[in-house]
């Protein structure tokens, strides 16, 4: 049965990719890094990322458990992520629409999508 | 990337990682520290990140612990009992709505906050500390309350009268059954089951589950018939009749509870099928008692809305009771048909999940 389809916010789209992209190291401090980088030039807050994560989690988006604790970590244990079918399906949805919106974008403006704004 | 954050050597101080220890909810705690500890620079970052983190991890826990079918019923249940919707005496000095508003709202947030910072426990256990904690705040409240009138520094009728001490006991048990709600994130839940052994057990965990709350319920329909009966006999208020027959009613409802509450048992030699079919259809069983039976806990509510302002408005042409009855009304209906909902979506979940398990 195909999952139903979940409307995703931009930066909840963000959060999923950063944790397809770091696979099996998706935890707090790396989901945050990823998201800052994917999200450039803004600064992203790590609350803001932990709390994004906990409500996709109840929308079954994502899976999350806890590693065994680390000594860098003072002993603690890492909260780890995983894309859930949901979770896949919503993303790849999201991506099929910016793909559309790019390819509409494109056709009007040509090649120069990919630029900066200001250079264009 | 991790490594960007990461020296071995530096660590936050003791005091600082203690003090944000505290404020972080024991339920995200082992995962947040560590990520601040990760990203461990220099105290005065370590500090300010934490602090930021703070509000996020907090607003999250009291989202994911509460709901707001949960928290409404729980406002309606402190106000009411507190004599907030009671009738104003014209000599009144301080409105009902503001005596029992004060206590009800600080005990409703000692509840959230509860929910926030608890550590997983019981649907049983949470619902009586939930009553317990309400009970102390609004003491606590009163006392606080009498020391501020004994100095001078608020005018007289600020605190609740002893009538209103017997309905607010009645709060108890009520709060205390809201708190059992199941599915709340932080239960203590078993893993899903794969196998007839796994099955039964998870049944059996079911069935405790059902009779602690059955024991629960019938200690509360207790508690209200003895504290009700006692209140119609000691203050012979207006609408003793309306009293007499919702106390008669509980009694029905016990009985039936003691009766016909508990589950079936499944057959030491009963097929996967068979087993699956019986928990199955027990969990549909209970769901509808429990259903009905949160409708039951509040019609004297339903009844106190319907009289002490709906009515009240009309015949005395008070608007603003009228208005307020027009909206507490389907409010409070809203608020347990929402609880029903969410509870019958988790008993679908449960069901779907006990009919994938391979025969």
């Amino acid at each position: 049965m195909k999952p139903a389809s979940t409307n995703l916010g931009q930066f909840e789209q963000i959060v999923l990719t950063a944790i397809l992209s770091l696979g099996e190291n998706a935890y707090g401090v790396t989901i945050h890094a990823k998201v800052e980088e994917l999200s450039q030039p803004r600064k992203v807050a790590l609350g803001a990322v932990y709390s994004t994560l906990d409500r996709m989690e109840d929308k079954r988006l994502v899976v999350s458990w806890l590693s065994g604790p680390t000594a860098e970590r003072g002993g603690r244990a890492k909260r780890h992520f995983r894309l859930e079918k949901a979770g896949e399906a919503a993303l790849h949805e999201a991506a099929l629409t910016a793909k559309r919106i790019c390819d509409a974008i494109e056709q009007q403006w040509g090649h120069g999508i990919w630029q900066p704004i200001t250079e264009m | 990337m991790a490594a960007d954050y990461r020296d071995v050597e530096a660590a936050p101080p003791k005091l600082l990682d203690r003090c944000l220890r505290l404020l972080i909810p024991p339920a995200a705690r082992e995962a947040v520290l560590g990520d601040l500890w990760e990203r461990y620079r220099s105290p005065l970052q370590y500090a300010s990140e934490g602090i930021r983190v703070v509000p996020y991890v907090v607003t999250s826990r009291a989202r994911r612990t509460s709901s707001i079918p949960i928290v409404g019923l729980q406002i309606f249940s402190l106000f009411a009992c507190l004599g907030g919707f009671e009738p104003d005496r014209a000599d009144a000095p301080v409105a009902n709505a503001l005596r029992a508003g004060l206590p009800a709202l600080l005990a409703l947030a000692g509840l959230i906050l509860r929910s926030i910072y608890r550590q997983p426990e019981t649907p049983a256990r949470r619902g009586i500390l939930d009553a317990v904690t309400a009970a102390i705040i609004v003491v606590l409240s009163q006392l606080a309350i009498s020391g501020l009138q004994s100095a001078g520094m608020i005018g007289p009728g600020w605190t609740l009268s002893p009538s209103i001490y017997v309905l607010g006991i009645l709060a108890l048990p009520v709060l205390c059954i809201i708190g059992t709600v199941e599915g709340k994130d932080g239960d203590i839940r078993p893993p899903p089951a794969t196998t007839l052994d796994s099955l039964i057990s998870d049944y059996q965990a079911f069935t405790r589950g059902v009779e602690i709350r059955n024991w629960v319920e019938m200690g509360a329909l207790t508690i209200i018939i003895i504290g009700s009966g006692y209140f119609l006999i000691r203050f012979k208020p207006p609408i003793l009749p309306v009293g007499v027959s919702f106390v008669t009613g509980y009694v029905v409802i016990l009985a039936y509870l003691a009766l016909r509450g508990w589950t079936k048992a499944i057959p030491s030699n009963a097929s996967l099928p068979a087993a699956r079919e019986t928990y199955q259809a027990e969990l549909v069983r209970q769901n509808k008692i429990r259903r009905l039976m949160w409708w039951f806990w509040f019609v004297p509510l339903f009844a106190g809305l319907l009289t002490n302002l709906l009515m009240l408005g009309i015949t005395k042409g008070d608007i603003v009771r009228l208005v307020a009855g027009m909206i507490t009304l389907p409010m409070l209906g809203f608020f347990i048909i929402a609880l029903n909902r969410i509870r019958t979506r988790n008993v679908a979940a449960k069901v779907a999940e006990l009919g994938a398990i391979p025969a």
